[in-house]
């Protein structure tokens, strides 16, 4: 049976059994996976079984047969499960179940995640421990055969690199050190590191570096339709007497003339919302990892940054009540705003993972009881005016239903991340002590 | 011994139950939570006892509510009948909190490390002040531990955890299991973590020659080449 015939055979309301027999089989084969290559009811870890799981067979290791190492998963929903709706609790704990599949630690070497219920299908991206959709939910009516064409594209051709935005649009709360220190810690666990400083007006990530701004180079990008990023894109290594294999990582540099010579209408005319994203999209495949230092505002160069992410990092202080509550307000208004243009454009995302406090005390101290009764307000307020949005899984990611835990993802203050601000130079390569903070820091995230 | 009362709830007289573990919970839980209950009152949540002969049961989880019990008078006391495999005692006691659960440090993951040192960490009285959790961490989790006889090693990691008080608190949720030593080894962590005479019998074996004179860096880097 054809994909065609499959959804002529269902009825409108099938069942997931029977969309699982009648449509599931089907439309893998369809996304380029054979009969021996996907195998259903597949076992995750000890704990749960997925609907689907799809490998290419490679050489003589069939998947069906050897069950190693999974490409994707795919979690089957009956028809009446309204997945068409991202707001409906059907949708929400449909795509949980699916992310707990991806990001058990038996599914390390599955790379994407498919959501269907024969009416919709949305495709998930995993990058590590990140999983952003990778598409809206796409209807599958007429049009079937284009959608099928653009996800095997997708699937077929996976994207090595994740840009991290990182965000706060209050000032000061360390997005910059946050910025340098994480692209540090990766490119010392050899990954390939792009960070951007896309904040014309401080410009302080190439002078936290001892580098100067670029001069206009960065702007005609931007406003060129076909634009060869490479151009501006700098190597900087880490160097130190004692160390004989300096690690780097590749850095965009502010553009003073972005700040200086134009103002701020006119230059909105000129550069497309997406001229970040397009830049970089170029350089994608040679990176594992890109990140931007957005400005602390929500003006033109912020909202670049955040529609050019896959996820957005939030960075916020204890001690400074307009971070948290504007850690809530970018992802209650802001990033879903640029989630609705990006929509548009047929794509999805960015998602915003956990908040993460900079330069924290001990667990006990008054000022961090304080910020949780601050966080319990910005929790509370936040449901009341947004249509129930529940802020909780961003604040206090480790807790659940039944289970009430207020750790954090956090950065305790340390004297050493200051100081090697002022060494020029980040204080993951600098001091053994923040390089461990760091390094657990990059392993809750993205490893 | 009949099996048939395995599962259910049954209300036993009191004088029939045996204490297992004995509570440690503070007196004040124990006498407001009895003056609440009363004499009269009945306990909803259940003791869980096994059976050890007709008529004759000892508690194997929440002990906590026997000592109430004992306290308020209670002539009868509702209890879940379990049966008497050691597991089941092992599973009560850990859905009841009544033991600290142990992991095997041989195998854990980071997440798992991580867990475990945050809840030593945040107990009121840790000996395991002053210890960076971030670091140790990292340094456990990197750590040849799969091949560690006992949390000696940890003491050579340089994150302030010394053999007395802090590395016994360390042996309350740790275990381990070790794998054998591999015949050769290349991994410099693992080596750094010999003595030097064991290098040297390993290079020994390994037919190098003048090693009278190395340093135990020399002997690392020699072996770890190989």
């Amino acid at each position: 049976m054809n994909l065609e015939q499959a959804l002529q055979t269902l009825l409108p309301n099938a069942a997931e059994a029977q969309v699982m027999e009648v449509f599931a089989a089907p439309f893998l084969e369809a996304l380029g996976f054979g009969y021996s290559e996907r195998f259903s009811e597949f076992p995750v870890g000890r704990r749960f079984k997925v609907d689907y799981a799809a490998r290419k067979n490679i050489n003589e290791n069939i998947f069906s047969q050897s069950l190693e190492q999974p490409y994707l998963y795919m979690e089957v929903k009956g028809r009446a499960k309204k997945l068409g709706d991202e707001h409906h609790n059907h949708y929400r704990e449909a795509a949980k179940q699916l992310k707990g599949y991806l990001l058990d630690s038996a599914s390390e070497s599955v790379k994407w995640g498919i959501l269907v219920n024969s009416l919709h299908v949305q495709l998930f991206r995993k990058h590590g421990k990140v999983i952003h959709p990778e598409t809206p939910c796409i209807p599958l009516d007429a049009n079937i055969q284009r959608v099928i064409r653009d996800l095997k594209q997708r699937i077929e051709s996976p994207k090595r690199g994740l840009i991290v935005t990182v965000y706060n649009n209050k000032g000061g709360v360390g997005k910059t050190t946050t910025t340098l220190n994480l692209a540090t810690t990766l490119a010392l666990l050899k990954k390939r590191v792009l960070i951007v400083d896309f904040d014309p007006n401080q410009s302080d990530l190439g002078d936290s570096l001892n580098l100067q701004p670029l001069q206009g180079k960065l702007l005609t990008i931007l406003k060129s339709r076909d634009p060869d990023i490479r151009e501006v894109i700098r190597a900087h290594k880490l160097q130190h007497p004692r160390v004989q294999k300096p690690p780097s990582f590749d850095i965009i540099l502010a553009d003073e003339q972005l700040a200086n010579n134009l103002d701020e209408a006119k230059l909105s005319q000129q550069l497309k919302l997406h001229a970040l994203r397009r830049a970089l999209e170029s350089v994608r495949n040679d990176y594992d990892y890109i990140f931007i230092d957005a400005p602390p505002n929500w003006r033109l160069f912020a909202k670049k940054a955040i529609f050019a992410a896959d996820a957005v990092l939030i960075p916020a202080r204890h001690d400074n009540l307009h971070s948290l509550q504007n850690a809530g307000t970018a992802i209650t208004r802001f990033i879903p705003e640029i989630q609705k243009e990006r929509q548009q454009l047929g794509e999805s995302g960015p998602v915003a993972l956990p908040i993460f406090m900079n330069n924290t005390f001990k667990p006990t101290s008054p000022a961090i009881q304080l910020m949780h009764q601050a966080i319990d307000k910005i929790i509370r307020d936040a449901k009341a005016n947004f249509d129930g949005f529940d802020l909780k899984p961003y604040f206090y990611p480790k807790s659940s239903p039944g289970h009430e835990n207020h750790k954090m993802i956090s950065i305790p203050y340390m004297a050493y991340i200051s100081r090697a601000d002022f060494m020029h130079m980040p204080a993951a390569f600098a001091f053994k002590a923040a390089r461990e903070q760091y390094l657990n820091l990059v392993k809750e995230y993205f490893l | 011994m009949s099996l048939s009362d395995v599962g259910n709830l049954m209300c036993l007289p009191f004088d029939e139950i045996e204490p297992g573990e004995p509570t440690e919970a503070h007196e004040y839980l124990i006498q407001s939570a009895a003056s609440q209950l009363g004499p009269e009152g009945r306990n909803w949540v259940p003791l869980v006892v096994k059976e050890l002969a007709p008529d004759q049961y000892q508690v194997i989880g929440n002990s906590f509510i026997y000592a109430v019990a004992a306290e308020a008078g209670l002539e009868e006391v509702w209890c879940i009948i379990a049966d008497d495999a050691p597991e089941t005692v092992a599973i009560t006691q850990a859905l009841a909190q009544e033991t600290l659960p142990r992991t095997n440090l041989s195998t854990a993951s980071r997440e798992e490390i991580s867990a475990a040192l945050d809840y030593l960490m945040s107990q009121p009285s840790t000996p395991l002040k002053g210890v960076s959790h971030a670091s140790l961490v990292v340094r456990l989790d990197a750590a040849p531990r799969q091949y560690w006889k006992n949390l000696q090693p940890i003491t050579k990691l340089g994150c302030r955890i010394t053999a007395g008080k802090k590395l016994k608190t360390l042996e309350q949720v740790f275990y381990l299991t070790p794998e054998p030593m591999p015949e050769v080894i290349t991994d410099r962590q693992l080596l750094e973590s010999l003595s030097t005479k064991q290098l040297k019998t390993m290079a020994q074996k390994r037919d190098f020659k003048g090693l009278s004179k190395l340093k135990k860096a020399d002997l690392v880097a020699l072996l770890a080449a190989a």
